[in-house]
């Protein structure tokens, strides 16, 4: 029986693509007011996994890249009682929680990290040189790896085409 | 109700094929198959603040990317 392996350990100057994991990406909060001159800011640090398409990145035809933040589900958890749960675990491992991902453990030596919870409701756009270079200095790196990074594509796709009806059917009863 | 056996978001670790309606029901908790809209705003994992200089302000301009075909 062929296996499957949800990750793969890539080196730091392999090509960017869709399904890595970069740890600690920083972003800029400008402060409200942004003028020529000196401005504070505010900088927000996530570790997040890369969403934008992998032939997009190989091929420089994009500036910014599209990251969602991840987090261990135990610190979801702590954050949100729903997430400890029995049930509320099986609702993401169902795809039934549609602003959120689940990936699988991670058992690869020195990268062991327990189920991680991919947040789409909280995307950011990072300059991609940027990525690039903090992909190198960060070294080593996790890629999830196809169907897993397809899947979580379509995820993202499902979540993100989502349509509210102002009025709905009632529930049948 | 009617319950396809093909699940639109299948996830691994799911071994047993299911034969029948009544198999599916006895396995799995109708429960489960709702969905939550349930929003957590996680905090960042850091947070700290830096003055920087903005030395111009400029509108952006579109950036056309064709594709390989044209």
């Amino acid at each position: 029986m062929r296996i499957y392996p949800w990750y793969d350990i890539v080196d730091a100057d392999e090509v960017l693509m869709q399904g890595d994991l970069i740890s600690s990406c920083p972003v800029i909060v400008p402060s409200s007011s942004i003028g020529v001159g000196r401005i504070s800011a505010e900088i927000i640090e996530y570790d997040v996994i890369v969403m934008s398409q992998s032939c997009d990145l190989a091929h420089h035809k994009l500036d910014n890249v599209l990251v969602s933040p991840i987090w261990p589900i135990s610190e979801m958890g702590s954050e949100n009682d729903f997430f400890k749960s029995r049930k509320g675990k099986e609702s993401l491992r169902q795809g039934n929680l549609p602003g959120y991902h689940l990936l699988n453990r991670c058992e690869l030596e020195g990268f062991v990290a327990d189920f991680q919870v991919v947040d789409f409701r909280n995307v950011y756009g990072v300059p991609l040189d940027f990525l690039i270079d903090l992909s190198k200095r960060n070294g080593k790196r996790l890629r999830l790896m196809s169907p897993y990074r397809e899947h979580l594509s379509q995820a993202f796709a499902r979540f993100f085409m989502r349509v509210g009806l102002p009025v709905d059917i009632d529930l049948f009863k | 109700m009617s319950v396809s056996q093909s699940k639109p978001y299948p996830q691994p670790g799911t071994k047993e094929k299911v034969d029948s309606k009544e198999a599916f029901a006895d396995k799995t908790n109708l429960e489960d198959l709702i969905e939550y809209d349930i929003v957590v705003r996680m905090p960042p994992k850091k947070r700290y603040s830096l003055e920087m200089d903005v030395r111009g302000i400029v509108k952006a301009k579109p950036k056309v990317t064709l594709p390989e075909a044209i």
